[in-house]
């Protein structure tokens, strides 16, 4: 195995190019254990010199740690949430930003808040600088992620993380992102979920349903069945996919219930 | 590659490569505080070092990632000899138990604390959010924290007033070792050059092995020896570590030509290092017989079902009830009083079947043994609990005499159970006595994942009582899945009663047990030894019960549970395989923890008070609270089977070393006999050093399972101590010329005479003289009939949210009567880790197996254990005082019963706010929420 430590990020660009078994590493959290042995990684390619850790309101570096984004006052609210749903110190603090989109997992923590909150993605590939949907990039990744930007730092979001212990990935992660309008509905509504099937997904179906629409005139039996058209969960040791079903539909209503009481 | 980090602020230059982890690195480089806990998957915290002040998992660093960096370890914090005011705080709190964990907490709360200096209990458990400990519960992980930032004088909770170091806080005689992270543990003293041993495991739950072809593997580079069945003696054995004869089955063999589960041995290689030893298990050819499996007790005890064993492969040292043709691999039954008049007698009687799952052990140092051979004899170094039995079984497979063979156990990083088993010693040990070479084979954490699980239990329970509650008869059928082998198939699930039944005042009890093979990994010992299981089947039986008579759970629990000068009649037939022995009850505090912690819980007695009463209000309307409670025992070593012996030998200058066999699990064992010892001789506790367990040094001892070991080494230690004090004052009576009954000793380490006094140097310098009459040296030897019983009363409360089934506990009060608690703040520390493990395998802890066998969860990341998160909101540990005579200074064992409480009083609190009865573990959401949907 090689390991590089390039200066400029066309220069990370290249050397990843050169190999599809040349990786990119952030913290290392998910690349370096011994669960991916089966990878066989040619080379290395760490960030830490090319691409940027900084932290403001309006973008983050793709090399920021969980921990810093935390303690960072300057963060977006919606991100520092989804950050700390990581219940693990000592990932935290060696885990990237960027390394948790790279890694592109059904259950991670971050995904679904960057895309409710409609954050967009500096792209770094040999063709240049791009920009890409949270959405678009998980369903087809390619190249550097070099910054995260959020338009809309200040976009509320609602949170709800089922698990078996806190320290788990979750069973499922439901993320909305909202408006709250004076006179009780929700507008603008994207709704996200984790662990729910092979990548994390967007629920357009059951927000399409709940946009706008007066709290009367939502029936949860009509929210069940979108769901089930949005989300097609499978059976695993952690949970079965009817359960996860029952989750959703349970975070649904808390979402409805809970935050006009908070908001 | 050359990396150059600052290494405990000294500039290094390591030579190394991009795919090494910082772990490896550091502990190639004798940075031992660093553990891999499991399998580097980034889960269990073990390897944390401060990576520029920050905790991370050094296991998840490639070794470039650190060039230039500065690093923390544990190494690095105390300066020389001194230690760190984190680490004073550790050995203070009483957190350190198996030690295994220790140096990397310490270094989560140093990252705390340079950040704040006046942290809150959400900063602490955040701070020590990675940090996976078996053994402590987490709790005194927050007495540390305050020590440091409160500068707090520890309020040491003290019992017996008459005493001067028993019942009184002492730090474990190893706190000082492991909180540095000195070499302690097996892996730490490995050389280089031992060989490095794999093991290639079955893909096939069942199937016999056609053809088994090695010769690439044999002439691989590096590679010193292939094993297989053809190779290693063909002689059967038991590995369970229990006394000769055992009541075990011999039915296994080093390797045998038919697997009965996937991950059964195939064949083992042992080879110069890690890479040839990987690369020869792919390069072994494999031909199978696949044979029909059974998975689960109703296939295996069917007609025709296919054998598991036959009677080549069982061998009984006496009658177990063994049925091979029924997959039967022991059974028993037996009980007192006349069954049929009981549930005559009854008003109600109800009939419910529990069942608890295969759960694991997990101590965070994995199984590992060490071999080697000196002087041409085998030298055996292992975290095991029986090193006698080790020893003995050895001798047999091997064919040679026991004092050809050392075991010695080293640190053990978490036992519970899992370590009373020989797991593997016999491997390495056959290499080393076949090659003449260092061996060491250390399990990786999927293999320790099947490695001796909790035996799964099916207990029907039939009980019947009056109208006012009295209780008239119980009836215990118990059938238990052993899996491939049979080590503690009879002795286990016989506990499931043995430790549940004797609660009640009954006078028609009756049990049978059966103990099925199946084609599942081997079930061993766990902590509580099958009265968890059977704990959980009788205490709900006991509230359903209560419920349905509508009285109050606690009532009912107060007017049938013993108390002490009961005569317990039903354990004439509740032996380990051979007849018992009745017994009258010493003492018990199980009232008095049931008072104090109804007040604690603030336990409603008026009317219904169970199922309506008791709820506390609430405001959010999807959560339901409720409380329930269990009532629990144990033994404290097995009378008429168990034997610990000891030494005590005055030193030059009149101070003192303990030779026992006793073998410390982290539970605080050495400690116990080093204050035993102290208190007799009315001496400080540091003239007083123990030296456990090493067949060559120390003397016999079963080892510690069945909670013998404050009772029995404890007492074996008590016995030498008294003799020491004899040999003294007889001594002393020569030299001072004085009557021996005129005698006192003073303290410290001084006998007085009316007439003068001398110090115990005196003694030592004069009789170690050349004219003296010889060092003092007393023996101590323990066995006995009867044994003291160990009672508690565990309360708690619950909110489960009725959307989705999620469950929080809310409080846990685990209020345990331990006699006189010789080290309070020790046995509190049992007390929070055996009660949080517990409330794991209630809530989420499982085993999952495949339709093949497979293991689905053979790793930290999908077996979820309890982290600090994990901890009840409100978690308290109480020791309730009772007199006894039969332990040394009245003790009684904690290290078990503490696991008996959790399923029950959970489960009897869930019905309490749902109205749900769950029969099954684990109490996972989804099942909660079905049960609340189909109610
Ligand atoms: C014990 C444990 C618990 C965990 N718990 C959680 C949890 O609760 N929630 C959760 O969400 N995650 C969890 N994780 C996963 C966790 O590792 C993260 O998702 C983490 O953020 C990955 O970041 P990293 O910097 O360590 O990534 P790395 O391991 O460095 O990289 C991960 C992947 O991303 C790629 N990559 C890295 N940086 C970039 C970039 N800038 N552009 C493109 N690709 C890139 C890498 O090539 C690699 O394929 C857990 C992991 C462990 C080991
Ligand atoms: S060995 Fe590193 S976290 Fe377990
Ligand atoms: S003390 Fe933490 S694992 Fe043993």
């Amino acid at each position: 195995m090689e390991y590089y430590k390039p200066e400029t990020l066309k220069e990370a660009v290249k050397l990843k190019e050169s190999s599809k078994n040349n990786y990119f590493l952030g913290g290392g959290t998910e690349l370096n254990s011994l669960a991916q042995e089966s990878l066989k990684i040619e080379a290395l390619i760490n960030l830490e010199k090319s691409c940027s850790d900084k932290i403001t309101e309006n973008q983050i570096g793709a090399m920021a740690v969980l921990q810093d984004i935390i303690e960072n006052p300057a963060a977006p609210k919606g991100i520092k949430d989804a950050a700390r749903h990581v219940n693990n110190r000592n990932i935290r603090n060696a885990a990237t930003i960027g390394g948790n989109l790279g890694a592109n997992k059904a259950s991670s923590d971050l995904i679904g808040t960057l895309i409710v909150m409609k954050a967009v993605l500096e792209i770094i590939t040999s063709d240049g600088k791009d920009e890409s949907t949270v959405k678009d990039w998980i369903k087809s990744p390619k190249g550097l992620i070099s910054v995260i930007k959020f338009p809309a730092p200040s976009r509320k979001v609602f949170h709800r993380r089922f698990s078996r212990t806190k320290n788990d990935i979750p069973t499922v992660k439901f993320t909305a992102g909202f408006t709250k309008n004076n006179d009780e509905t929700f507008t603008d509504i994207v709704i996200a979920a984790g662990s729910v099937a092979e990548k994390v997904v967007t629920m357009d179906k059951t927000s399409d349903y709940l946009n706008g629409k007066a709290m009367a005139h939502i029936k949860e039996n009509e929210i069940t069945a979108l769901i089930k058209k949005d989300i097609n969960p499978i059976d695993d040791h952690r949970a079965s996919a009817d359960y996860r079903i029952k989750l959703v539909a349970a975070a649904v209503n808390e979402f409805l219930h809970l935050v006009p009481q908070e908001v | 590659m050359i990396i150059e980090p600052i290494l405990n602020g000294e500039k290094k230059s390591f030579e190394t490569t991009p795919e090494e982890s910082v772990l490896n690195l550091l502990r190639r480089n004798g940075v031992t505080s660093v553990k891999d806990g499991c399998n580097s998957e980034g889960a269990c915290g073990s390897c944390t070092i401060l990576l520029e002040g920050k905790a991370v998992n050094s296991c998840l660093l490639k070794a470039p990632q650190i060039d230039g960096k500065n690093i923390l370890t544990v190494e690095g914090l105390s300066e020389g000899r001194k230690m760190h005011p984190i680490q004073e705080a550790f050995k203070k709190a009483g957190i350190i138990q198996c030690g295994y964990c220790s140096p990397s907490q310490i270094l989560m709360v140093k990252e705390l604390l340079d950040k704040k200096n006046d942290p809150s209990e959400k900063d602490i458990k955040d701070a020590l959010s990675g940090s996976l400990c078996r053994c402590t519960g987490y709790k005194q992980i927050y007495d540390a924290v305050n020590y440091l930032t409160d500068n707090k004088s520890s309020n040491d909770e003290s019992f017996r007033d008459d005493l001067k170091v028993v019942g009184k806080y002492a730090p474990k005689t190893d706190a000082d070792q492991f909180s540095k992270a000195e070499p302690s543990f097996t892996e730490d003293i490995i050389p280089p050059d031992a060989l490095v041993i794999k093991v290639l495991r079955s893909p096939h739950a069942h199937a016999e092995i056609k053809n088994i072809n090695t010769s690439k593997a044999e002439t691989l580079d590096g590679v010193e020896i292939v094993l297989t069945h053809k190779n290693v003696p063909d002689k059967l054995y038991n590995t369970a570590g229990q006394g000769f004869p055992e009541p075990s089955p011999y039915d296994r063999r080093i390797i045998d030509k038919k697997v009965r589960f996937v991950g059964d041995r195939v064949a083992i290689i042992a080879a110069k290092n890690e890479k040839p030893a990987k690369k020869a298990l792919k390069l072994i050819k494999v031909e199978y017989k696949i044979l029909d499996a059974v998975f689960d007790i109703e296939s295996a005890r069917k007609d025709g079902a296919p054998q598991v064993h036959t009677k080549d492969d069982y061998k009984c040292q006496f009658d177990i009830g063994g049925n091979l043709e029924k997959n039967m691999a022991a059974s028993n039954s037996g009980g007192i009083g006349n069954m049929e008049e009981g549930f005559n007698r009854a008003d109600t009687v109800i009939e419910r079947e529990y069942t608890s799952a295969r759960v694991q052990c997990s101590p965070v140092e994995p199984h590992i043994a060490y071999t080697r051979i000196k002087n041409n004899r085998l030298i055996v170094s292992s975290p095991t609990q029986v090193p006698y039995h080790v020893r003995r079984i050895l001798a047999y497979i091997l064919e040679i005499k026991e004092n050809k063979i050392r075991v010695i156990k080293e640190k053990v990083g978490g036992g519970f159970g899992s370590k009373q088993d020989m797991v593997l010693e016999e491997i390495p040990a056959f290499i080393s006595w076949k090659t003449g070479k260092p061996a060491y084979i250390r399990y990786s954490r999927s293999d320790e994942f099947i490695t001796r699980p909790r035996y799964l239990m099916k207990i029907k329970v039939k009980a019947g009582a009056k109208k006012d509650g009295t209780l008239t008869a119980i009836n215990m059928d118990l059938k238990a899945a052993a899996g491939a082998y049979g080590p503690h198939c009879l002795t286990v699930p016989m506990n499931g009663c043995s430790k549940s039944l004797p609660l009640f005042k009954c006078p028609n009890i009756h049990y049978n047990v059966k103990t099925y093979y199946t084609n599942n990994p081997i079930s061993g010992a766990y902590q509580g030894y099958g009265a968890p299981q059977g704990s959980y089947a009788l205490q709900l039986a006991i509230a359903e019960l209560a419920d349905k008579l509508k009285i109050d759970h606690l009532a009912f629990l107060e007017k049938n549970a013993v108390e002490k000068g009961y005569r317990l009649e039903i354990l004439k037939c509740l032996g380990e395989g051979q007849e018992g022995i009745p017994q009258v009850i010493s003492s018990s505090g199980i009232h008095e923890a049931l008072k104090k912690g109804s007040e604690m819980m603030k336990w409603s007695k008026e009317g219904k008070a169970f199922s309506e009463k008791n709820h506390t209000k609430n405001t959010d309307k999807n959560i339901l609270t409720g409380k329930g409670v269990a009532i629990i025992q144990q033994g404290s070593g097995l009378p008429g089977i168990d034997a610990a012996n000891a030494t005590v030998k005055m030193t030059g200058d009149g101070n003192f070393i303990v030779h026992f066999g006793g073998t410390d699990l982290g539970t605080g064992l050495d400690t116990v006999a080093q204050k035993v010892t102290a208190e007799m001789l009315n001496i400080d506790i540091d003239s007083v050093e123990v030296k456990a367990a090493d067949t060559d040094v120390t003397p016999f001892d079963v080892g510690s399972y069945a909670s013998s070991g404050t009772y029995f080494s404890g007492m074996s230690v008590y016995n030498a101590a008294e003799n020491m004090k004899n040999l003294i004052l007889d001594k002393a009576a020569e030299l001072l010329k004085s009557d021996k009954e005129k005698l006192v000793l003073e303290h410290p380490g001084k006998v007085k005479s009316p007439g003068g006094s001398m110090t115990y140097e005196d003694i030592a310098r004069n009789t170690q003289s050349g004219t003296g009459s010889g060092q003092l040296i007393s023996t101590g030897a323990f066995t006995t009939d009867e044994a003291p019983i160990p009672y508690g009363a565990h309360f708690t409360q619950v909110s489960i949210n009725k959307n989705t089934g999620e469950i929080n506990i809310d409080k846990y009060y685990a209020l345990h009567d331990s006699g006189t608690p010789i080290n309070p703040k020790l046995a509190k520390g049992q007390i929070y880790g055996g009660v949080l493990k517990t409330i794991g395998h209630s809530l989420y802890e499982e085993l999952k197996f495949d339709d093949k066998g497979k293991c689905l969860n053979s790793n930290f990341l999908d077996y979820k254990i309890p982290m600090i998160d994990e901890m009840p909101d409100d978690f308290k540990a109480e020791l309730v005082y009772t007199e006894d005579k039969l332990g040394p200074y009245g003790a009684k064992s904690i290290g078990e019963v503490v696991s008996n409480g959790a399923a029950p009083a959970i489960a009897s609190a869930i019905h309490d706010a749902a109205g749900i009865w769950l029969r099954k573990w684990p109490f996972t959401p989804e099942k909660i929420l079905k049960a609340l949907n189909g109610k």
